[in-house]
Formats: structure tokens, C-alpha cells, sequence
């Protein structure tokens, strides 16, 4: 792999081109979903191909394909150089002027207790079958579905620069779904998916049979619960529901391409241009969101990113202020930054690298805090576990958000369930009433694997970490019309 | 060759049945911002994924190789997870060999669209969205798509597409506009008057006003019906039906919506061909989902179906709803006060069961006085059942093409529609 990769490099030297690289990608996937007893997806995946990206003229061409040798290399190597000058016809004025990096030859590796592929497909399927059992006990449970998901990337990365990088990436997750009817409704409850750069013993750990009569139970519970009225109220949210806020109005507002514009006809720009950076209060003095690409286990933890940038660490709002972006080395210059942030990432070796969320989390409160003593100083409003429905418009302002399990606080206590619970804000607006937020002991490193971006659409994986934090006065409703 | 490759991996598999899927792409995608050209794509992805039943215990293996040596270790894998996997209670074995009417979807010249070609004429819509002001981005595509399926009892699908793709948005100082564009044949392509079209939205959008949410006539054009649509689509399934999941729940017969409404399947229509078989090969034929406002059949897999005595539908992921006459402009006409839309953006349920979702307007939004377009508006979410809309449709205009999302090489049918009583819950700042 590592010759092919230099010898890529090595054809389009000569050839007039600003930079090159190459990324040789091997992915390997376990699938596995369970819906009541039946295996619905037991399925292993490989895909092997590689991708190769030139800059000429200032304007990129890329071809990738899934044909490993030295012919294929030299044909496609051609391809990107043709195609990256048919870009250059229609590049107007502008010209892309690539980030400085560090020359890096290194290897990164995810560390891992347990390869999840060495554990045979029975056990995992059986697991699966038995959280499944256990919910359909539950009366009013009509289904149960459960899933396990492993996925390992080993990648060589080159550049006509002289990087040369190899990286093997683990990554685990497993999740599952009860469903219940009665009382003319239909409710369900999940186990959230919990995916973590990690081996097989992150999904020991998660405790999956454990809490299945529980999640189940929970589903039942829903039908009979409550609808909320509109109403503006407090808000205690839990980790993993705000890992989906945080995700949607920080992560996506921050990535620069969209800032400037790349992405305006599909995922859309932000509200967070580049003239706010250093001034705009973004959130209450309590919020700090910090990018983190060496967060350990962090789904975004790869050592370094598609364009061979190394991963780092940095602010992106500082005691409520817009400080940063998540960059490539295409757009970071565009702002006059130096360096990239290390945040460009591509979904195969089919796909073009382009600007995503990194690892990115809202940083515990200092002081010692439990989600009791958040609830307590609540009068009247709604505790929150888990992610619901979610949308938010294309400048990531108006969001309007659901949850998972719901409880309605009274006078400093969680009271009754209540169900179809929906709150809507405007980004600033909401990470201003942020009021209070637990310690680190409260903390999880909640994540996707599936964040949606770019045309054609590619999925990418990040860490989005929180704490529990309570937010006064939001505007709340029910879901149902 | 793929049929001889097939042959040759059913001969070796040790697994009682064994099913081989082949899916290859080969596109070129352009995509442009700030009116010039940032990403120009080729992609060339072949798949082969291998299915192995031993009784009713079933695995898959797949690999993007196509190397003989790297199929038979893939076949290696499908046959081990296989032998491993617990027996399925809801095994139903692979197809029998049944006639698939083909569907000519393949035409040659669209493959013929060099990078260059594509640049040549990006530029000059550059000049001009420069040349007034404006910024374009979008994604241009074009190439081809071939979905082959060859199982152990001699079951064979085999479809092959040509595809073009345009999507625009035109970028103002304080308005937008959008449009799309989806078809096999490149000549049907007009891409000036595609950006044209996105163009004026942008244009009459130009200083657009706060508008108080709340009920309003809406005029849902088609792009943004049909991904409003389709979170109906997902609920009618006849197991999730059956089993209360569904808003569909005991609505067989039942006339539901407006009477003018009928949606349907059908990938041998003339205006909108499609695929004529699903992911595992079962042909498909017409489906009337909703005919005349009742609802009249569900999509219903194989071992749905043969538990509760029905017919199986297969999967499809594309759907069409029945058009009129009426043009975009002419529907406006019978407003008096009311919103226009063009796109909706990140729609999502609410609940599913009420089919209630939850989205905003996106790329020229425009309200609608004494039958003409008064201004533009400012964009505005929306928590509403699909249902509704369809249960208050007021009139039918006419019909577009509007490639699916994430479907693949497929489109959906969708005229405009006016709409009684659509509920905005609240506005943004822009």
C-alpha cells in the first residue's frame, strides 16, 4: 500500500501541480440488527480503494477508484489531473491557497482491549437476541429492535509534500429500540447509541441487557404519560440529549466551509460569520465548547485527518464567546488562519474531503454539581433524557428539539412523565440561558456516526460530549397537532 | 460477465441458497459555490455483496473487489457468519425465477458530458450570477448506475440507468432562490433556464418581510411536497399497520384524505420510469397507495405477507402522486392571502403517529395577496401533519421530476399543490 502511495505521488510530481495526495483506504464493517428474534442484518463489509486529490491552477480535481495497482494508479492519477484542469476553467479569480502543515511521517493507531472482530458473530447476535427477549416480555412491547455496528479503517495517507501517514481506526457501538402501543398510542424508548473509538470492551461496559427491561418498562410508562401544554419553562438536559443540540447548533454553525459559503445549496451557512469571531456572545459566561481531536476514544480521534493535518485541541467558545472554527487547509487562509484545525474528513476513498464537526464538547462546570441540585432550583419545568426529533434551519438558528423521556419538574423534584415534549429556540438565545451545569463527574462522551453533509451526501463520525446543564425560560409545547 | 461471475460464485457456495447482488456507479459529480467550481468528483464504485442461507440461518459478506480471488474469500466470510448466525423465525427462502419487464432507462449521450464540458458551461452561469450580484452553488451530475441480482433458484434482475442531475441556489444579499433538476437524458437539461428560474425566486425574494407564524393557504411546490411525502410514504407499511405502529392502523378502505388525491407505484409510468424491481429483485408493479382519497393497499414484504394472507408488494423507494393542469402561477391566482414554498429543509416527525413533522421553508419563500406574489418572507418552521396537507388539499397543479435524496438513481412524481389551514409555529431571523 505504502509503495503505490509513493509512487502516486512520485507520477504527478512532474506534472505542474500545486500539492496531491492520495488516501488508500481499507474499511472493514460488522452489521448487525436484530428486529423481536429475528437477524435482520448479519452482514461484514469490506470496501478497498483509494482516492486520489490534485490541486492545479489553484482548482481541485479528484478520481478514486476501487482497483488497487500501479496501472489503476497511473490511470487515475491522470483522471484527477484532468479533471483539476477542467475545474481551473471555471475557478473565476479566486484560487485555493492550501494551509501551511508540518511534513508528518507517523503512525497513529486507535487503542483497543478487545478487537470487536474477533468475537465471534454468535455471541453478538445472541446479545442482541437476549436484550430483544427481554423487552417483548414487557406487556405492550410489540417490538423490539437491537443493532451492533463495528467498523475498522485502516488508511495510508501521502502527499506530494512528503507526508506519508498510516492509521488504523477502531470503532464500536451498539443501541437498541423498544416499541409499545396501547392507549391508542404508539411510544418508543432507546437505549441510545453510544459509539466510541474503542474495542469490544466498550460494549461490555455498556450494560445492554441490564437496562433492557428498564428501557422497555420506560415505553410502556410513555403511553400513559402526559402531554405538555405550551408553556415557557426551565429545562434540565441530560448528556446524551445535548450531545444533539450541541451537535446541530455548534458543531455545523462552526465549520468554516459552511461559513463561507461551500455548502449553501444543501446543508446549508451559518449565522456565525467570521466578523463575530472574538465578540460575539454565543452562550452564558458558563459555556465553553472545546474541539478536541485527541479526546480519547473521541470518534474523531484519528491521530490525524484526511488531508493529513494533525489533530489538536482548541476553543471554539470561550466563556460564551465565539473564538474558533473546525477548518481545512482550503478555508482556514480564507480567515487569515495559519493552520488548519485538522478537521477535514472524507466517508471512503470514493469521497472528497470536506470540513466537518470535530470532536466537540460543552466542558464541564467547575464546581461540584449534581443533576439533583440542578433540578432543585427549578420551579416549574421539564428533565429531558435522550434524542428525539430535531430539526433546525439552514443558518442553525430556529431549532426546535424533542427528547427521548420526559418528566415534568416541580418545585425542585421530578414529578410525572409526560410525553411529546418539543422545545424551541434560537441558538444564541439558548446557550445564553444556559444557568448551570454538573462537574466532570457527570460528563459523557455521547456521539454520532452518521452526520450527514456534503452532495452526494457523505456520513461522518464525531464525538459531542456534555454534561447535564439547565437552561431557564425556553419555549416549550407538545409535539402533537 | 456479472451473470458468469454470479454463476460461478452459486456453484461454489456450500450454503443451501445462495443470492449474489452486483452494484456499480460510475458518476461524475461537479459541485460550485461562490460561483466558481470547488469539488469535481469522478467516482467509480463497483460492489459485490454475497448472501448464504444454511436452513434458516442467513449471513452476508460484500467487498468492493472484483478481483476473483478477493469474491471467494468474501464468499469464504458470507458462508462463516452464516453457519453462525441463529436461525431466523421469519426466513423466507430467496425469490423464484419470475419475467421483470425491463424499463429503458440508459442513454448513452449523458454519459458523454466531460468535466470539461460541465466547467465550460458552470462558467458561464458564474459570469452572470457575477455579472448581477448574486452567488451561486449547486451540484452537477451525470453517469450511470447497474443493480444486477442472480439467486440459487435462477432469479435474475438486472437494471441499468443513465442519470443527470442540476441543483441551483441563487444567492442574494438578503433572499435566495432554488431549483432542481432530475432525468436519465441529458438533453431534456436546459441549465439556463434552470438558473434562470432559481434566479427570479431570488429576485422577487429581495427585502423580504416578517410574517407572524400561524395558519396559512400554503402552496407547496414539488420539491418541497415530495420530501414532505415521503415521511407519509415510511408510515404505510403493512406490518408496522398491523402491529399499531402506524398511523395506517385498520385506514385499509378507509377514505382518509382528499378526494383528489391518489398516490401510487408504478416504474413502468411514462413520467416518471424507475427501477422496476426492488433490493432484492422482487418485481414491481403498480401500487396504488391512495386512490381517490381512500386508502387502498400498504407496502407489504414477503413474510408479512405470507403470514397474514396478502400479496407482497415489494419495497420501492420512489413513489408518484396523480398531477393536474394548473401552473405554479395560475394556483396563485386563487389565493387571497397565503404563503408560497419552494424548498422545505431538515423535515423531521414529530410524532409518527399522527404522521406530525416538523421542517423549515428554505430558498424563496413568498407571500401570496389578492392572487399575486406580494413580497418575499422571511423563513418560518412549520409543525404539521402530512396527513392534513393532504386531507386539505384545495387544487392540483402540475407535476415534476424531483430526484429522491437519498434513493439512489430514482425520482418521485409530485405536483404543486394549494393547501387549506398549514400550521408555521415560529420564524427566524432571516
Amino acid at each position: 500500500m505504502k509503495e503505490l502511495a509513493l509512487y502516486a505521488m512520485e507520477i504527478l510530481k512532474g506534472k505542474g501541480i500545486d500539492y496531491a495526495d492520495i488516501r488508500i483506504t481499507r474499511y472493514n464493517y460488522e452489521n448487525f440488527i436484530v428486529q423481536d428474534l429475528s437477524p435482520k442484518q448479519v452482514n461484514v463489509e469490506e470496501t478497498y480503494g483509494f482516492g486520489i486529490r490534485v490541486l492545479y491552477d489553484g482548482a481541485w480535481g479528484f478520481a478514486s477508484s476501487s482497483r488497487v495497482d500501479r496501472k489503476e494508479v497511473e490511470k487515475i492519477a491522470k483522471r484527477a489531473l484532468d479533471i483539476a484542469k477542467s475545474s481551473s476553467i471555471a475557478r473565476g479569480d479566486f484560487r485555493v491557497k492550501l494551509a501551511s502543515e508540518p511534513v508528518h511521517v507517523d503512525k497513529y493507531f486507535t487503542p483497543i482491549e478487545i478487537d470487536p472482530f474477533s468475537i465471534p458473530v454468535e455471541e453478538k447476535l445472541n446479545l442482541l437476541i437476549e436484550i430483544n427477549e427481554t423487552m417483548l416480555k414487557v406487556k405492550g412491547i410489540v417490538k423490539a429492535i437491537s443493532r451492533m455496528h463495528f467498523r475498522r479503517r485502516e488508511q495510508i495517507f501521502a502527499s506530494t509534500e512528503g507526508s506519508l501517514i498510516e492509521t488504523i481506526i477502531y470503532t464500536s457501538n451498539a443501541g437498541y429500540t423498544a416499541f409499545a402501543v396501547g392507549n391508542n398510542d404508539t411510544q418508543t424508548r432507546s437505549f441510545q447509541d453510544y459509539p466510541l473509538n474503542a474495542g469490544y470492551e466498550h460494549i461490555k461496559k455498556l450494560g445492554l441487557v441490564e437496562n433492557a427491561e428498564r428501557i422497555a418498562e420506560e415505553a410502556r410508562m410513555k403511553l400513559y404519560a402526559e402531554e405538555p401544554d405550551e408553556e415557557v419553562l426551565d429545562l434540565v438536559l441530560d448528556p446524551a440529549h445535548l450531545s444533539l443540540t450541541i451537535h446541530e447548533s455548534v458543531g455545523h454553525p462552526t465549520e468554516l466551509d459552511r461559513v463561507m459559503g461551500y455548502e449553501a445549496n444543501f446543508a446549508g451557512r451559518s449565522f456565525a460569520t467570521p466578523e463575530k469571531l472574538g465578540k460575539f456572545r454565543y452562550g452564558s459566561p458558563l459555556v465553553n465548547f472545546i474541539a478536541d481531536n485527541t479526546l480519547p476514544r473521541g470518534l474523531a480521534t484519528t491521530g490525524y485527518d484526511d488531508e493529513g493535518v494533525e489533530c489538536q485541541k482548541w476553543y471554539i467558545v470561550k466563556e460564551g464567546i465565539l473564538v474558533g472554527y473546525s477548518t481545512t487547509r482550503e478555508v482556514a487562509p480564507l480567515i487569515g488562519e495559519v493552520r488548519s484545525r485538522g478537521s477535514a474528513r472524507a466517508d471512503n476513498f470514493y469521497s472528497f474531503p470536506i470540513n466537518r464537526i470535530p470532536n466537540l464538547y460543552l466542558a464541564p462546570g467547575k464546581e461540584r454539581v449534581t443533576p439533583e441540585e440542578l433540578i432543585q432550583d427549578v420551579k416549574r419545568g421539564i428533565y429531558i433524557e435522550g434524542r428525539g426529533s430535531y430539526s433546525i434551519d439552514q443558518m442553525r438558528l430556529n431549532f426546535q428539539f424533542g427528547g427521548d423521556l420526559f418528566y415534568r419538574i416541580e418545585n425542585g423534584k421530578k414529578t410525572k412523565m409526560l410525553k411529546n415534549v418539543i422545545y424551541q429556540s434560537i441558538t444564541p438565545e439558548f446557550w445564553n440561558a444556559l444557568d448551570g451545569l454538573t462537574d466532570e463527574r457527570f460528563w459523557e462522551p455521547r456521539g454520532f456516526l452518521t452526520c450527514g453533509k456534503g452532495e452526494p451526501i457523505q456520513l461522518a463520525q464525531m464525538t459531542n460530549g456534555a454534561p447535564y446543564a439547565r437552561f431557564r425560560k425556553i419555549r416549550t409545547g407538545r409535539g402533537r397537532r | 460477465m456479472k451473470e458468469v461471475l454470479a454463476e460461478k460464485i452459486i456453484k461454489e457456495s456450500s450454503g443451501d441458497e445462495t443470492v449474489v447482488y452486483f452494484m456499480s456507479h460510475n458518476n461524475h459529480y461537479t459541485r460550485f459555490a461562490e460561483n466558481r467550481i470547488t469539488q469535481n468528483m469522478a467516482r467509480e464504485v463497483t460492489a459485490v455483496n454475497i448472501e448464504v442461507h444454511f436452513g434458516t440461518r442467513k449471513g452476508s459478506a460484500a467487498t468492493t473487489s472484483l478481483n476473483y480471488e478477493d469474491i471467494k474469500n468474501t464468499l469464504k466470510k458470507a458462508e462463516q457468519i452464516a453457519k453462525h448466525a441463529p436461525g431466523d423465525p421469519e426466513y423466507v427462502p430467496p425469490l423464484e425465477p419470475v419475467k421483470i419487464n425491463t424499463v429503458e432507462r440508459f442513454y448513452e449521450r449523458t454519459l458523454n458530458l466531460t468535466p470539461e464540458d460541465k466547467a465550460l458551461s458552470l462558467r458561464k452561469i458564474f459570469i452572470s450570477a457575477s455579472h448581477h450580484g448574486v452567488k451561486v452553488a449547486g451540484l452537477y451530475t451525470n453517469g450511470e448506475r447497474e443493480f444486477a441480482i442472480y439467486n440459487s433458484r435462477g432469479h435474475e434482475a438486472y437494471h441499468k440507468s443513465s442519470e443527470v442531475s442540476f441543483s441551483i441556489t441563487v444567492q442574494g444579499e438578503d433572499s435566495s432562490g432554488y431549483t432542481a433538476f432530475f432525468d436519465e437524458n441529458i438533453e431534456k437539461l436546459d441549465l439556463e433556464k434552470e438558473y434562470e428560474r432559481a434566479f427570479k425566486k431570488q429576485e422577487l425574494g429581495k427585502n423580504p418581510k416578517e410574517v407572524e407564524p400561524g395558519i396559512y393557504k400554503v402552496i407547496i411546490e414539488p420539491i418541497a411536497l415530495s420530501n414532505l411525502l415521503l415521511f407519509l410514504y415510511m408510515q404505510m407499511d403493512a406490518r408496522a399497520a398491523d402491529e399499531g405502529r402506524s398511523f395506517f392502523s385498520e385506514k385499509i378502505g378507509k377514505k382518509i384524505f382528499n378526494e383528489s388525491v391518489n398516490l401510487y407505484i408504478d416504474p413502468y409510468s411514462k413520467v416518471n420510469p424507475a427501477i422496476p424491481f426492488d433490493g432484492e429483485g422482487f418485481p414491481i408493479g403498480r401500487i396504488n397507495l391512495i386512490e381517490r382519497g381512500v386508502v387502498k393497499s400498504l407496502i407489504c414484504d414477503r413474510y408479512w405477507a405470507k403470514r397474514t394472507g396478502r400479496k407482497p408488494t415489494g419495497r420501492p423507494f420512489f413513489f408518484n402522486m396523480d398531477d393536474g393542469r394548473i401552473d405554479v402561477e395560475d394556483l396563485v391566482k386563487e389565493v387571497d392571502r397565503g404563503i408560497l414554498v419552494t424548498r422545505f429543509w431538515y423535515i423531521r416527525y414529530v410524532d409518527q403517529k399522527s404522521v406530525t413533522v416538523t421542517g423549515m421553508t428554505r430558498d424563496g419563500t413568498f407571500m401570496i395577496e389578492d392572487g399575486k406574489i406580494a413580497y418575499g418572507t422571511k423563513n418560518m418552521r412549520f409543525n404539521e401533519s402530512v396527513v392534513n396537507v393532504l386531507k386539505n388539499v384545495l387544487k392540483i397543479g402540475k407535476g415534476k421530476r424531483v430526484g429522491v435524496e437519498y434513493g439512489g438513481s430514482a425520482a418521485n412524481y409530485i405536483p404543486a399543490v394549494l393547501v387549506n389551514e398549514f400550521n408555521f409555529s415560529s420564524k427566524t431571523k432571516f
